[in-house]
C-alpha cells in the first residue's frame, strides 16, 4: 500500500500476491475469496475498480465504517460485480439505511458478524441468529449468507469452533472465523517471532477446519504462501474421512483428489 | 428460520461445500505477517 486514506495501490505487489494465489487454487484445489478493506469510501472505490479485472475471486465488501462500505455497494453495482460481491459484515449494529443501499446494489450476500458482548456462548449466537439478525439479511434480499462467529482471543478460540459445530449442525449455515486476528496479537505487541505466529495460525485454523468451517479468513493476502497447503492438507484428510464414513461425497476438485496425490508422485 | 440459502455460489467460490473457502484481506495489513 501506498496511501490507505487515497486508496494508491502498488500494483506491482498486488500482482504478485494475486499470482501466488490463483496457482494455490489450481495446486491444491481450495477455493478463495477475497475481503477488500478500506479506510475510506474512495479507498473502496479505487480498489474495486483494480480488482474487477485483476481477478475473478468473489470480492467482500469489508470497509472500516458505514459510508466506505455503501460506497463499496454503489460502485460494485456502476461496475457489475453485484453477483460476485457481499458484504463483511452485517451485524445487530448495521443500520437500515445499509442494508437499504445493499439491496438497491443488488448484492445478495454476505457474512453476517456475530462477536458480541451479549452473545458469547454459542447456543447465544444462535439465538442471535434466529431472534432477529437472519430475518434481518433476508430481508434486504441477503439469501447467501455465512455466519462468522468471533474470535478475540486463544481461549475463545475453543467456543468458537463450538459454536461453528452448533451452527452448521442447527442452521446448516457455512459458519467460520478469522483465527488470525487471535493468532498475530502476541506479534502485534512483541511477544512473539512471526515464524511462531504463523505456525500458530495454521494450529487455529485447523482447529476451525476440524470443527467444520465452511469459511476461514487467514489474514492477508501474503499469508497464503503458508496458509493454503496446510488447509488442503487438513481438507484432504476431512475430505477422506467423509468419504470412508459415508457422511459425504467429497466433489471431483477436493484436495483428497487433486492434491495429495501430487505429494506422493 | 429466514429464508436463507444453506450452500451457496458466490462467483465462482462454493460456501457449504464440505471445504472451507479461504478468505484473504487486502489493503490493509496492521501488522507485518
Amino acid at each position: 500500500m501506498k496511501d490507505h486514506a487515497k486508496g494508491e495501490i502498488d500494483s506491482r505487489v498486488l500482482s504478485r500476491e494475486l499470482r501466488q494465489v490463483a496457482a494455490l487454487k489450481e495446486r491444491v484445489g481450495l477455493e478463495h475469496a477475497i475481503d477488500v478493506i478500506a479506510e475510506t469510501p474512495v479507498a473502496m472505490e479505487k480498489y474495486l475498480e483494480v480488482l474487477t479485472d485483476a481477478t475473478e475471486d468473489p470480492l467482500f465488501i469489508g470497509g472500516m465504517n458505514e459510508e466506505t462500505r455503501v460506497a463499496g455497494c454503489k460502485k460494485a453495482k456502476e461496475l457489475g460485480i453485484a453477483q460476485r460481491c457481499g458484504i463483511n459484515s452485517v451485524s445487530c449494529a448495521t443500520t437500515q439505511y445499509e442494508l437499504d443501499r445493499i439491496a438497491e446494489a443488488g448484492i445478495r450476500s454476505a457474512i453476517v458478524q456475530t462477536l458480541d458482548p451479549s452473545a458469547v456462548l454459542p447456543g447465544e449466537k444462535l439465538e442471535m441468529l434466529r431472534g432477529g439478525l437472519l430475518g434481518r439479511c433476508s430481508g434486504a434480499g441477503l439469501k447467501k449468507v455465512a455466519v462468522d462467529v468471533g474470535i478475540v482471543d486463544f481461549t475463545s478460540a475453543w467456543l468458537a469452533a463450538e459454536a461453528i459445530r452448533m451452527i452448521s449442525a442447527e442452521l446448516a449455515l457455512p459458519a467460520g472465523c478469522a483465527p488470525s486476528n487471535a493468532a498475530y496479537q502476541p506479534l502485534a505487541s512483541r511477544r512473539m517471532t512471526r515464524k511462531a505466529a504463523r505456525s500458530i495460525n495454521v494450529a487455529m485454523n485447523t482447529i476451525m477446519q476440524l470443527a467444520g468451517a465452511g469459511f476461514i479468513m487467514y489474514g492477508p493476502l501474503k499469508a497464503s504462501t503458508y496458509v493454503f497447503e496446510a488447509a488442503a492438507i487438513v481438507s484432504g484428510i476431512t475430505d477422506y474421512g467423509a468419504k470412508v464414513s459415508g457422511t459425504r461425497v467429497p466433489d471431483r476438485d477436493s484436495p483428497l483428489f487433486k492434491y495429495l496425490p501430487k505429494l506422493n508422485q | 428460520m429466514a429464508a436463507v440459502e444453506h450452500a451457496f455460489t458466490l462467483g465462482k467460490a462454493r460456501f457449504g461445500s464440505g471445504k472451507p473457502v479461504l478468505i484473504g484481506s487486502l489493503f490493509y495489513n496492521p501488522i507485518e505477517r
